[in-house]
């Protein structure tokens, strides 16, 4: 079949269709040529395009991670399609009449704005005009501060210097697989840049970000705090988006430099499969944080309930000395869903501190893993590290791993590591119930008590929601 | 390695071994050594014996056997009776398994020359422990050898087994050790293996038990040494109410390299397991534990608890610990911990508050870290011998190492 598909490739490239500008799709499948299409589409300097061709010799020389405790059948990167052009309106259902009225119950539960739920379920309406102005309005605020906030295609074109020096330096290239096919194809993202000094007025979302739109499967943000910047950013929704790629292969790059603090929160919701493990998103993201200057500090909260696979491990370099790392998750797998998602914890710089609270929830036949490395370097003296992951199981098809990776070599440095496994309790759900709640709520109550140290670390607005989410994820689990 | 030269010379086997054999010397011949790339070997590398220029040494040469206890039957495989054999038969290779990346047991397996069997009697209650002892090295040629071993304790025996891997001063010697332990029902065994390996020196031994219904494990495993020491503990807890404790030290000085790593599987309900091991760094030594505890979907009520305590005692010095939680049953209670430091200024500054010298505070913490393990020893014996190689190679590790 490759074959095939390489015939069609290659013929379409006989014909020339790399200046055929006007095609505004590309048919299934990767190659140089589909590279330097994805570039020249999007107007981009030849460096850019350059860099794109060297992650793609890369990725064609590396082989798959096989290390990770997933199952999931090879996936044929030449059926791909990595570029097309954004949907015109007619492709989306008309109406809200037209969307999948199971997903319709499910905004329901999360209280979702009824415009919003248009917009999410991929409607082409005009309510989505209403966060258009309010976007156009924080724009303005954030361009007074003297904040960058931008897709990052258009920060290719308007700040080509900050791009280039930034863009890969905390992700190369060549950091793994999946991240080499990133840096080949994406297709946009966010650019973020908070200059000396500045406190950002606003936590950034990419909701209020104009043409956010279609950002792909390829999503590729770059975030960088200059000196006494802070900024907090949140990614995601929690509401299930309509999504039609099955292959999500991000990256997020942080740079905090002498004093800086970025805050990087994530609530990821995509469509998990259904109970057979049908569909689902693969979702292969690398993010990474580098602690740049001194005292600077990078947290990453994340909240993971969807995706059929989930391939994550949002890290923190600390080379500045006296810099902080910080991450806490709450990850729930249910139906037959998979999640191997920790984090990495590098300590290069003295007296640099660390932080991982990771509490993951299985149920049904969901696979949980938590992988984590905490590496104190030779020079990092005093280095302190505390991790904490606990897991919960509800119902004996699922399955709680926990793979922590160690590292010590300077012995000035504590690092210390605990992890439990264990069930929501009979005797806990007995006493929430003689007290008068629904078996449900009990659940509900006892898993959002298990959660709450990372809660706490969400903006409040996504931490109510975070819990509603919880909620509906485990819905009928219970038993 | 000349790997295929030795399988193509190694003689025919017509007994119980042989299927077995066939498929080890399959797997050997396609990868004799481990591939630096797998997670299995990801802190330990093995390359450096493929330069060595090895020749294949028999068993008989460094492997010796104390007299046999009351109730136990010891005997070399070359020598077995038939009814002997048929006991030991069904469990040869099958506790050591080699479908993955354990290379050294496929070659172990592959190029052993002789098998000790080791016959508890059913029901017996032995005092007096079995020794096993293997002198490596001493000898002008680099050399390698498979020492194999297979204890049988029927059910109801109470057995303690010590094996003691020694070496003398000589070229390269590498030893590959293959120990499979089978505790019948309501059987209690002790084992306990102390190795030391010199610089220049490697060792890469593989136990693997299996625990029957209402059986009981205590396994302590020792390894010191300024060379290159691997040693793969798996336990496999196979009927309801088995029950496993496993401890171990691991320390290493000079450039040394001491890795322990552990699998305990929970494979039947009700089983309990505990597991503590310490790992010692000093000088530009590097100590690396990976324990791993599996509990099958089958396993409900599981009970298990580990922990890994770990010393640098030197700036150049390194610790990998890699505790590992696989469950897959949801009644359960597991726990592990795993904590890295340096002595406790405040611990050393209380000792010399008390008139006692910074070296000698120093030297009593270091053997106190590792003294509470040798001490659980349960054979009094066996216990006095691991505390004496303790004691000695702790003190050998500050004396070297500035601690």
């Amino acid at each position: 079949m490759p074959d095939a598909v390489e015939q069609v490739v290659g013929r379409a490239y006989e014909h020339g269709w790399v200046s055929d500008i006007q095609s505004d799709s590309l048919p299934p499948g990767l190659s140089e040529d589909t590279v330097r299409f994805i570039s020249a589409k999007k107007d981009e300097p030849d460096w850019l395009l350059q860099w794109r061709l060297e992650a793609l010799r890369k990725w064609q020389a590396m082989e798959p991670p096989d290390w990770a405790h997933l199952k999931w059948g090879p996936i044929d990167y030449q059926s791909i399609i990595y570029y097309s052009a954004p949907k015109s309106t007619s492709e989306g259902p008309k109406s809200l009449e037209e969307v999948d009225p199971e997903l319709l119950r499910t905004y329901e539960k999360l209280g979702i704005p009824l415009h919003e739920r248009a917009a999410l379920a991929g409607v082409a309406v005009d309510a989505v005009f209403d966060s258009v102005s309010v976007a156009t309005t924080f724009r303005e605020t954030l361009a007074k501060a003297g904040v960058i906030f931008c897709p990052l295609s258009e920060a290719v074109r308007e700040h080509p210097g900050l791009v280039r020096k930034y863009l890969g330096s905390v992700v190369p290239v060549t950091d793994n697989y999946f991240a080499a096919l990133n840096s080949a194809v994406f297709s946009d993202g966010s650019f973020c840049f908070i200059p000396k000094g500045v406190r950002c007025p606003m936590e950034l979302s990419t909701y209020f970000r104009i043409n956010a739109k279609n950002t792909g499967q390829f999503e590729r943000t770059l975030i960088i705090a200059e000196d006494k910047a802070y900024v907090s950013y949140l990614e995601g929704c929690t509401a299930p988006q309509r999504d039609e790629n099955q292959l999500h292969a991000a990256v997020v790059e942080l740079v905090a430099l002498e004093d800086a603090e970025i805050k990087y929160s994530t609530v990821q919701n995509w469509y998990p499969g259904d109970e057979n493990g049908r569909g689902g998103i693969f979702n292969f993201v690398t993010k990474r944080g580098i602690c740049k200057g001194d005292r600077s500090r990078i947290s990453w909260t994340q909240v993971e309930t969807g995706s059929a696979i989930t391939w994550k491990y949002p890290s923190v370099i600390l080379k500045g000395d006296d810099s902080v790392g910080e991450f806490y998750s709450v990850a729930v797998t249910a139906k037959r869903q998979q999640a191997d998602t920790g984090t990495k914890m590098i300590h290069i710089g003295k007296n640099t501190r660390s932080t991982i609270i990771s509490k993951g929830i299985a149920a049904e036949r969901g696979q949980q893993s938590y992988r984590g490395l905490v590496r104190v370097l030779k020079g990092a003296d005093n280095a302190r590290n505390y991790t904490q992951c606990d897991s919960l199981l509800m119902g004996d098809t699922c399955g709680a791993h926990t793979f922590p990776y160690i590292e010590v070599r300077n012995r000035t440095a504590k690092v210390e590591h605990e992890a439990t496994t264990s069930k929501v309790a009979d005797e806990q759900i007995f006493y929430c119930q003689q007290r008068g709640m629904s078996e449900e709520d009990a659940v509900n109550l006892i898993v959002n008590g298990f959660c709450k140290e990372v809660f706490r670390q969400l903006p409040m607005e996504f931490a109510v929601e975070a819990q509603k989410l919880l909620a509906v994820t485990l819905e009928g689990a219970v038993g | 390695m000349r790997v295929d030269t030795w399988l193509d010379e190694r003689p025919v086997l017509l007994d119980e071994r042989a299927a077995v054999r066939a498929a080890a010397a399959d797997k050997s011949r396609a990868r004799p050594l481990p591939v630096p790339r797998s997670e299995h070997w990801k802190y330990t590398s093995t390359r450096a014996i493929g330069a060595l220029g090895l020749e294949i040494g028999a068993t008989a040469a460094t492997l010796t056997v104390g007299a046999a206890p009351q109730g136990v039957t010891i005997v070399r495989w070359s020598e077995a009776s038939p009814a002997q054999r048929a006991a030991a038969g069904p469990w040869f290779g099958r506790l050591a398994t080699f479908d993955g990346p354990e290379a050294f047991v496929a070659l172990n397996t592959a190029l052993h020359d002789d098998v000790v069997l080791i016959l508890v009697e059913a029901g017996a209650d032995v005092a007096d422990a079995v020794r096993i002892v293997h002198v490596a090295g001493g000898e002008d040629t680099p050399r390698v050898v498979f020492p194999r071993v297979l204890v049988l304790a029927e059910a109801g025996a109470k057995a303690t087994v010590i094996a003691e891997w020694r070496s003398a001063r000589g070229a390269p010697f590498v030893t590959a050790p293959v120990t499979e332990l089978v505790v019948g029902d309501g059987a209690s065994l002790e084992y306990v293996s102390v190795v030391a390996t010199p610089a220049s020196d490697f060792h890469l031994a593989t136990v693997a038990s299996t625990v029957a219904p209402g059986a009981t494990l205590q396994a302590t495993m020792l390894a010191f040494g300024e060379g290159l020491a691997r040693c793969d503990t798996i336990v496999t807890l196979a009927g309801a109410g088995a029950s496993v404790r496993l401890e171990g030290v691991g320390a290493a000085g000079a450039s040394g390299h001491i890795d322990h790593h552990t699998t305990i599987d929970h494979a039947a309900p009700d089983c309990t397991s505990r597991e503590v091991f310490r790992n010692i760094a000093g000088d530009h030594g590097t100590v690396v534990f990976n324990g791993r505890v599996v509990v099958r979907e089958q396993a409900q009520r599981s009970d298990s608890d580990q922990q890994n305590r770990s010393l640098l005692l030197s700036d150049d010095a390194t610790i990998n610990s890699k505790p590992e939680l696989e469950i897959y049953a949801d009644d359960v209670k597991c726990a592990h911990g795993s904590a890295i430091g340096a002595l406790d200024p405040e611990q050393v500054w209380y000792l010399r508050s008390r008139g006692i010298p910074d070296a000698l505070a120093r030297q009593m913490l270091v053997r106190g870290f590792g003294a509470d393990v040798a001490a659980r020893v349960a054979h009094p014996g066996a216990r006095a011998l691991a505390t004496d190689a303790l004691e000695a190679w702790l003190d050998q590790l500050i004396a070297g190492g500035a601690a």
